[in-house]
């Protein structure tokens, strides 16, 4: 299974660690953290798996336990689920 | 004769937006003023837009239209939105995705749903799947707003929709309908008719027909007790008058006919004939000789006063005496055509009196 | 351009009851009717500077407070109507003075699109304007009104407007409303101060309303650029405080306490972000006036 952003929202980052998102579809902005942000700005570019999203991430975060960093994204993901702004991709190539 | 709504500024303007430009500025005022009344300032902004008045208009007009144009982009662009989950979940029961009213003229594109400002959404359901459908929207968001037990029983009962959805998150409101009028208006419409000739308009979402359309839009204005909006739905007929006949051309052969079938004609004749008199609608002289005789009745002066007055804007540069007293008379007499008289005091009453005590504290927050 | 106090009482009355007083305020024109004294009264008090508009100007919103009829005039009952429609409930007349500034408050909330509006007070000093944002209660009017006393220019005390992609902020001065305890604490804090009409037992306790275009540009109409952005909150539990806020936070709290971010759409994500990028932005715990004063002038030193 594969993820995808909703649609091609708009960015604001300040670099303080949180993003702010507009979302065009629901019209709404959200506050979300820079790490969900970065996240749905590569699923605005591409459908990605989790594996796939695991290995764009890793070489980026401190390194630590790798069950962990997939515990988080699998969170992020739901969050963005959640607020709308993603979507699973069915016809997934996996 | 020229139409009717030559008479005050606002119907000046829809009737010939090219000649908006050249109005004074006091009467410009008065247009724009009537046009936040009723609801048809961004109408009458697309009309001159597609003559090229709006780019005309003195900056002090122009913004006022530019405004309201910017409440029914957001409109429409919710719209879209929303019926993403209101279609998810009638897929979930195996059912379309029908809008009605306004939604439908934007989301088809109509003519009518050029700037045309809504305050719901209205879908329909066949009657049966009522349950269902409103279990699935619950699943999407949309909730059962809180209502008293009094007007819980009321919509229960009498009337053709449930009561409106809403969805917290988004504070959109959906009214589900399973007919276009409720059992006690008089004619029993037999709502399966509507659902056999359904149009597609794109997205997977459906209207009903250009004709049923026509129909209820004539129903909704004759029978339900939304006078106030009655020159914007009086225009929307206008618009469909104009727009259908160039999509379909059996559209007015089958007009009359399908008007019987759902015996609704009397209302049909009705739009019309007001259609033509303030608006100025070429009408077949074929069809309205078929309205004749709901055009006697017309006459009768009670009527003619009654909505002659309603379909002006509720503005005192146009009122006529009594415009108030009018307004009142005809709720009432489209509450009675809705229910039975022993019905109707008491829920006049409730309203009036929870309308004193609930609603307009909100409009105060942020002042 | 004519003044309000131009006009004497019996002819001012006389436009409020006839044919409307037709006043420009910032880019509005608003012609007003009433039948009603202390309606002419407060305007007379507060108004007295504002600018007449032309009798033929386009006028953006006709707006009347009436006691009509017998039963209104026997039960004090007043209405507020704006288009000939009223938004309200039907008020007590000793409330009306306060219903007729909220109305007119309401007409731009409403209906005016084409500027970025954040409910907000707005006030300059040499130039450079400054949007204090916030929940009514919060103390932005309050301390608004202690700066026009001490010298600032009060742009509005409720709508920042905002040309969409800059950060000017145009002019929609009106006279600033205090309620219940700040009424006292302006009183106390300047005796020179001048009040229009009370209205008592509001939905929002005591209301009036201080003159404050005091400022010798107040009523120019040429937009300030604004420069920072407080979020004020009086409070007496916390010690007064003046501190940077991050931007994305103060982004998604202004559009909060806007009026039409949400409608703008895409336009108001990309507004806000230009405006938000350009200005400082900041949090105000007071509790003292003239502390916070002080601490408004810090912010422009």
């Amino acid at each position: 299974m594969s993820w995808r952003a909703a649609a091609q929202g708009e960015f604001y980052d300040a670099g303080e660690g949180v993003v702010v998102y507009y979302d065009p579809r629901s019209g709404d902005t959200h506050l979300i953290g820079q790490f969900a942000a970065f996240i749905l700005q590569q699923l605005g570019k591409r459908d990605m798996t989790l594996a796939q999203i695991r290995e764009l991430v890793a070489p980026l975060v401190e390194a630590g336990d790798d069950g962990e960093l997939v515990d988080s994204i699998s969170t992020v993901l739901g969050d963005l689920v959640d607020l709308d702004v993603l979507q699973r991709a069915e016809d997934a190539d996996d | 004769m020229s139409p009717q709504a030559s008479e005050f500024a606002l119907g000046r303007a829809l009737v010939d937006p090219a000649a908006t430009p050249g109005m004074d500025l006091a009467t410009l005022s008065q247009v724009v003023s009537q046009g936040r009344i009723t609801r048809l300032l961004a109408s009458l902004g697309a009309q001159m837009d597609d003559c090229g008045a709006l780019s005309r208009l003195p900056h002090s007009a122009r913004r006022h239209f530019d405004s309201a144009e910017l409440v029914h982009t957001k409109q429409r662009s919710d719209l879209a939105y929303d019926c993403e989950s209101i279609r998810a979940a009638m897929d979930a029961i195996g059912e379309k995705l029908v809008l009605l009213k306004g939604g439908a003229y934007i989301r088809g594109d109509l003519r009518p749903g050029r700037g045309r400002l809504i305050t719901d959404i209205d879908i329909i359901v066949p009657r049966e799947k009522i349950p269902q459908a409103e279990q699935a929207l619950a699943a999407q968001g949309w909730e059962q707003a809180k209502l008293d037990p009094y007007n819980e029983s009321y919509y229960r009962r009498w009337s053709h929709e449930t009561p409106a959805l809403v969805n917290p998150r988004r504070g959109t409101t959906l009214d589900l309908h399973h007919n276009i009028l409720p059992p006690t208006a008089g004619p029993d419409i037999d709502a399966t008719l509507l659902f056999e000739q359904l149009q597609d308009i794109g997205d997977g979402i459906h209207a009903l027909s250009d004709r049923d359309m026509l129909i209820h839009s004539a129903t909704h204005l004759f029978h339900e007790g939304e006078f106030h909006h009655g020159l914007r739905d009086l225009w929307d007929i206008h618009q469909m008058l104009g727009e259908f006949p160039t999509r379909d051309s059996e559209f007015w052969q089958g007009l009359v006919p399908r008007a019987r079938e759902l015996q609704l004609e009397e209302s049909v004749f009705h739009a019309l004939h007001y259609s033509e008199r303030l608006f100025g609608t070429p009408i077949p002289a074929a069809v309205r000789g078929e309205g004749d005789k709901y055009r006697r009745r017309l006459r009768r002066p009670l009527m003619d006063f009654l909505f002659r007055r309603a379909f002006r804007p509720t503005h005192p540069d146009c009122a006529l005496p009594m415009t108030g007293a009018a307004l009142n008379l005809l709720y009432i007499r489209s509450h009675y055509l809705r229910m039975p008289l022993y019905l109707l005091l008491p829920h006049l009453a409730r309203k009036a009196w929870m309308s004193r005590t609930a609603g307009k504290e909100e409009s105060l927050d942020k002042a | 351009m004519p003044l309000l106090r131009d006009l004497s009482f019996p002819v001012l009355g006389k436009a409020l009851s006839g044919d409307g007083l037709p006043l420009q305020i910032g880019p509005y024109v608003y012609r007003l009717h009433s039948n009603i004294p202390v309606v002419s009264k407060g305007l007379r008090t507060l108004y007295a500077d504002f600018p007449l508009a032309q009798a033929d100007q386009f006028i953006d919103f006709e707006i009347s407070l009436l006691q009509r009829g017998l039963v209104q005039r026997l039960t004090g009952g007043a209405e507020f109507l704006f288009d000939q429609q009223s938004p309200f409930d039907a008020m007590d007349a000793k409330q009306c003075y306060a219903f007729l500034e909220w109305g007119m408050n309401w007409c731009v909330s409403i209906h005016m699109n084409e500027y970025l509006k954040l409910h907000a007070a707005v006030v300059a000093r040499n130039g450079a304007g400054v949007i204090m944002p916030g929940v009514p209660g919060a103390g932005k009017s309050t301390l608004c009104a202690a700066l026009s006393l001490r010298g600032w220019r009060v742009l509005s005390d409720e709508h920042a407007l905002i040309p969409p992609m800059t950060t000017e902020l145009v002019p929609l001065y009106r006279p600033v409303s205090l309620k219940n305890e700040s009424i006292e604490a302006i009183r106390a804090f300047s005796p020179d101060a001048v009040f229009g009409p009370e209205s008592s037992n509001t939905h929002k306790g005591t209301v009036v309303h201080l003159k404050a275009d005091l400022a010798q540009d107040s009523h120019d109409d040429a937009p300030v650029p604004a420069k920072v952005m407080v979020f004020p909150q009086f409070s007496t539990e916390e010690p007064q405080s003046l501190l940077q806020r991050p931007r994305t936070a103060s982004f998604v709290l202004a559009a909060y306490h806007s009026f039409n971010y949400s409608l703008m759409g895409v336009d108001g994500f990309h507004a806000m972000r230009h405006l938000i990028e350009n200005v400082a932005c900041y949090d105000l715990v007071y509790s003292d006036l003239d502390w916070a004063v002080q601490a408004m002038e810090s912010l422009l030193a």
